[in-house]
């Protein structure tokens, strides 16, 4: 059912010319979630989200917002902060407020200038005078000074110093908190990592993880065995079926771990390994995972 | 929504009514050194006459006409302006059609404004001089008026039909090349009025069917639509044609920017 989504993309592909950008992406987002999208530059993400949001029209496929494809009025209860700046140069930030005071029925002024002290701010310098990181801060603002119930970011911490990226969490987390939901792109796995509770990753325009993040982490282990000198041969390690892959990196050795990692630790404990650890996989390692080569669809769960 | 556009045209309006505003100044300041006289029989000159009869409001509205085209081409292409960076007015609510409408419609205002307000600074400055008592209106009045703001609205509609749907940045480019192309195609139908290139000149004629300044030149001392234009098609002689092609064509060169600019992609 369409309507229980806030966001559903839907056998989505955009083509520009012979070269396919995205390929039937299907991806749904529910009421008050935070859905992080990630992937290398070029893997189609801003393009899901303007066509997503009708700044470019998609080849095929369906994209809806709580039910309905995108209309003017949709714009009352979504915001989205582009990856490059839109803001006007030649105004100041009290413009651009005054600007979104005329826009939008639902401003909110206090909420408005409790964004502006946070990042603080001045509101007589035009924009054109600010740092990337500043501008993005203004677009922030901008964005959740309406409290909308769905925010599409895409980049949302992109310039900004490491207290604003952890401020830009604190926010998306506390809309979420509040009933918004949030689809957002980020190069920075472990923001993304803390505030999304689903992560999508995209490759060359292809969906190749989607899921919880939970789920996601929970589905392989990551034996990690520390060694006194350089790492030992494992005899039959790489090609265990039990193990997707190995890494050696001096006197570590890390197994990513399909099933049964506590027979693959006692395995290596054989080795007289100084520590041998069952991690949870990170995000990075699986982003990391995900992107570095040709890995089939990975689901994660609901 | 149309707040930034708003904020474009006061900014615009203040560099116009500042450079309009410095040159009235300087006209006056001159014309009230202790040896500068009028002679108003032929509208501006410079030299001492006793024989002062009228200024025709025509002369003078053709004039400002010139300052209003000049102003309209300026802010002309205001939706390409949007559109490095159009995100911020595409995820506002309300259609797109409806925005680009009411830029289009502020725009206009500007226009008339620039116009008043260039009409109102030659009306000062002969009020300076004395000489409001002289202005007269008569049948060339109406049509310099209409035409006047006819072919600044036509250059204005054409420059966003070709502007709205390119990337953001180019609009300066296309008026700047719109304001060569018409002195040239002008140029081009007059020179060969003569006769000898009939062909050549019907095609220039015929181009010049979309030329602003054609439309413009066709003034005379007799105002326009009294005599067949040697720049443009015999079809579009008389006032009434040359009103309908002006208005026609600037209407129609809002909607199709209108029509580019809703499908533009980003």
């Amino acid at each position: 059912m369409s309507s229980t989504y806030a966001i559903a993309i839907r056998d989505f592909t955009k083509r520009y010319g012979s070269f396919e950008a995205v390929s039937n992406l299907t991806l749904e987002v529910e009421p008050g979630s935070i859905c992080g999208l990630l992937g290398p530059n070029g893997s189609g993400k801003t393009t899901t989200f303007k066509c997503l949001l009708n700044l470019a029209r998609a080849t095929f496929g369906t994209m809806q917002v709580e039910g309905a494809p995108v209309q003017p009025a949709t714009f009352e209860e979504l915001t989205y902060v582009p990856e490059r700046s839109a803001l006007y140069e030649w105004l100041t930030l009290a413009d651009h407020l005054e600007f979104n005071r005329r826009s939008y029925r639902k401003y909110d002024a206090k909420r408005a200038d409790e964004l502006v002290n946070l990042f603080r701010l001045e509101r007589k310098k035009k924009v054109g005078k600010l740092s990337k990181g500043q501008q993005t801060a203004v677009a922030l603002i901008l964005a959740f000074s309406i409290r909308p119930r769905i925010l599409v970011l895409d980049e949302p911490a992109s310039g900004l110093d490491p207290v604003f990226q952890r401020v830009v969490l604190d926010l998306l987390i506390e809309a979420a908190a509040g009933g918004a939901t949030i689809l957002f792109s980020s190069h920075q796995i472990g923001q993304v990592e803390r505030a999304a509770d689903r992560v999508a990753i995209l490759k060359n325009g292809k969906l190749i993880v989607d899921g919880t993040v939970d789920s996601l982490k929970g589905s392989e282990k990551v034996v990690e065995a520390i060694f006194d000198q350089m790492v030992p041969e494992v005899d039959g390690l790489a090609t265990d079926a039990r193990v997707r892959r190995v890494e050696r990196s001096g006197r570590i050795l890390r197994a990513y771990v399909k099933e049964d990692s506590e027979g693959i630790a006692r395995r290596l404990s054989e080795y007289a390994p100084k520590n041998v650890a069952v991690m949870d996989l990170n995000l990075e390692d699986i982003f990391i995972n995900a992107v570095g080569g040709e890995i089939p669809m990975i689901r994660g769960g609901e | 929504m149309t707040y930034a556009q708003v904020l474009r045209l006061r900014r615009a309006l203040l560099v116009y009514g500042t450079v309009v505003g410095g040159l009235f100044l300087i006209v006056v300041l001159f014309g009230h050194l202790p040896n500068a006289t009028f002679d108003v029989e032929t509208t501006f000159g410079h030299h001492a006459t006793k024989s002062v009869s009228s200024i025709n409001l025509s002369g003078l509205l053709f004039f400002t006409g010139w300052v209003t085209i000049i102003f309209a081409t300026v802010i002309s292409t205001s939706l390409n302006r949007e559109n490095d960076g159009v995100e911020m007015v595409w995820t506002k609510p309300i259609a797109r059609g409806r925005l680009a409408f009411w830029y289009i419609a502020l725009d206009f205002g500007a226009i008339l404004v620039a116009y008043a307000f260039a009409v109102a600074l030659c009306v000062l400055a002969l009020a300076s001089f004395g000489l409001l008592k002289y202005v007269s209106v008569d049948g060339r009045t109406i049509p310099t008026l209409v035409i006047g703001l006819g072919v600044a609205f036509m250059w204005y509609g054409l420059l966003q039909g070709l502007s709205s749907w390119q990337r953001g940045g180019r609009g300066g480019m296309v008026i700047g090349l719109s304001w060569a192309a018409a002195f040239v195609l002008t140029s081009l139908a007059g020179a060969t009025a003569g006769g000898g290139l009939p062909l050549l000149h019907s095609l220039f004629t015929a181009l010049d069917v979309v030329n602003p300044v054609a439309y413009f030149s066709s003034y005379t001392l007799s105002g326009y639509g009294a005599h067949a234009s040697p720049v443009l098609p015999q079809a579009l002689a008389g006032t009434l044609m040359r009103s309908v092609a002006t208005w026609g064509i600037g209407i129609l060169g809002c909607a199709a920017a209108i029509a580019g600019w809703k499908r533009l992609e980003v």
